[in-house]
């Protein structure tokens, strides 16, 4: 009877434990999401590029993810702000660790209408990362477009992209 | 076994599915509101997978330079070559359409700022444009020439187009253009030498430049507008065939850094003079930190009616070593990439009588 119950215990600690994980999983959003599902947030989604590149590491265990590399554009609108954030990432594929590469870059122009609002450029070697953000007042009633070029070359590996992401609100 | 414990390994069970089930939603989140379209690039022992929505993308290629028709780093011509006086330098120019339909590309040579006939592809014909076409994710080597050169350190810059034949007025298109649909791969050659020329800055009395305020929008890059120093993006016009249009091209340096460049104005991708009353047709530009200029420009309107498309290419840092050594890029303050400004589009049509 005793071990019964023992087992009886365990089963139930078992299952509280597992819907624990399942509850915890659902509301405990990243920064960023959390900040998009709480605020009132115009055009929340920007767009991204990814990029998996991969090396055929052994003929019989067939090829591996090295590094991957992220092109992304996002701007949007919050109360009377206008934010814009565009970046070029390198990560080493298991780690997450940024993996450095020859040249890496990103070049950003903001539109209001027709008129070019911000225009700048991040380029950096032997790095990760680079990234270009904008913030100014805006009510929001405008169309606002943002246009990112991305570079990524990493030269031992023969390997280079050059993608352009874009994103904008009030279409 | 009795009815508690059935009950007990139910719940434990249910428990276990829920569990799973959130895994798998959870790995999905990032990814349910894009149509995946993945791709696999094999080239040799290396292959990459990229992932987009098909739908957003509307620029995706890759281009390269080698020295043989093989895409590996050996093959790789990088930044520099070497060859001796009145010699062509031949190399293949790799082109990879990474989108999920066919695009058409138009590529031509600018060798010392000038653009100029070369030989291109394998039946190895010589003209100023080349047209190619690539299917979804194709990927070829293309042969090209750059024709006998002087003594002396050259650069050569191979450029390639995409959509050179859309010529939609819509103001979407015309500012999807803006520093996109062009790539380029620019090449030191040396030869016989490891001089680089001087670079013969235009000053301001030369360029006939308007400056502009320091909180001008454009930051190491240039704008063409109708006005000098207008801040608002300049699309389309509709002009009458043979007409003079003038323009002004706004040139920038950064707020933090200077900038050298050279600015090519082109019609329908072929280089024209910077002014109708000069025949200057390149010219070379150094700003310091916070300079911001703007440059008068004019062309003749083509005669055809129709569409035609009118841009200006900023190539940085003119006669610079791109390379410290093989494969290994020199730290350039500025964007070291070519960019094209708008492509106008010239609605040429004839006035009503």
């Amino acid at each position: 009877m005793r071990t019964r119950k023992d087992m009886h215990a365990l089963f139930i600690l078992l299952t509280v434990m597992m819907m624990s994980v399942v509850v915890v999983s659902a509301v405990s959003a990243s920064d960023t999401e959390e900040y998009f599902e709480h605020a009132i947030v115009e055009d929340p989604e920007g767009m991204e590029l990814v990029r998996y590149s991969q090396t055929l590491s052994n003929p019989f265990l067939g090829a591996k993810s090295v590094y991957d590399w992220t092109a992304y554009t996002n701007i949007w609108h919050l109360i009377n702000r206008i934010h814009s954030d565009q970046y070029s990432k390198s990560r080493d594929h298991d780690t997450g660790y940024p993996f450095d590469i020859d040249t890496i870059g990103v070049r950003a122009r903001i539109w209001e209408d027709d008129d070019p609002r911000f225009d700048q450029t991040d380029t950096n070697y032997n790095a990760a990362d680079a990234e270009v953000s904008y913030e100014t007042t805006g009510d929001g009633s405008a169309h606002w477009f943002a246009r990112s070029n991305h570079t990524f070359e990493y030269v031992a590996n023969n390997d280079y992209w050059y993608p352009v992401t874009e994103d904008e609100f009030n279409e | 076994m009795s009815k508690t414990s059935n009950l007990y390994v139910i719940i434990t069970f249910v428990g276990l599915s829920i569990l799973l089930l959130a895994v798998v939603l959870s790995g999905n989140s990032d990814t349910d509101d894009w149509t995946m379209q993945i791709f696999d690039n094999e080239s040799g022992n290396y292959s990459a997978k990229t992932s987009y929505n098909e739908e957003k993308v509307g620029e995706s290629f890759g281009i390269g330079l080698y020295d043989a028709p093989v895409h590996t780093p050996d093959h790789s011509l990088h930044h520099n070559a070497a060859i001796h006086e009145n010699q062509s330098l031949t190399g293949y120019f790799w082109v990879s359409n990474q989108m999920t339909t066919g695009n058409d590309f138009l590529v031509f040579l600018i060798s010392d700022y000038k653009q100029i006939p070369f030989v291109f592809g394998e039946e190895r014909k010589t003209g100023v444009l080349h047209p190619i076409h690539l299917e979804a994710f194709e990927e070829r080597f293309f042969r090209f020439e750059t024709g006998n050169l002087t003594r002396g350190v050259h650069d050569v810059e191979i450029v390639i187009m995409m959509k050179p034949y859309e010529h939609s007025l819509e103001k979407s298109f015309r500012r999807s253009t803006d520093f996109s649909y062009l790539g380029s791969k620019r090449l030191s050659i040396f030869v016989d030498s490891e001089e680089f020329p001087a670079v013969p800055y235009a000053g301001a009395s030369a360029l006939s430049n308007r400056k502009c305020g320091p909180d001008y929008p454009i930051n190491d890059g240039l704008m063409l507008t109708r006005e000098p120093c207008s801040t608002t993006g300049w699309f389309t016009e509709e002009v009458a065939p043979g007409d003079r249009l003038d323009y002004w091209i706004n040139a920038a340096a950064d707020n933090e850094y200077p900038v050298a460049f050279a600015l090519i104005p082109f019609v329908d991708f072929v280089q024209v003079p910077l002014r109708v009353d000069d025949s200057i047709s390149t010219i070379f530009c150094s700003l310091e930190a916070g300079e911001k200029i703007s440059i008068p420009a004019s062309i003749i309107v083509p005669e055809e009616e129709g569409v035609h498309e009118l841009f200006v290419l900023w190539m940085p840092a003119p006669y610079q070593q791109m390379e410290v050594s093989e494969g290994v890029s020199r730290d350039i303050v500025q964007w070291p990439w070519s960019v094209p400004s708008i492509r106008v589009g010239l609605d040429v049509r004839a006035p009503e009588e």
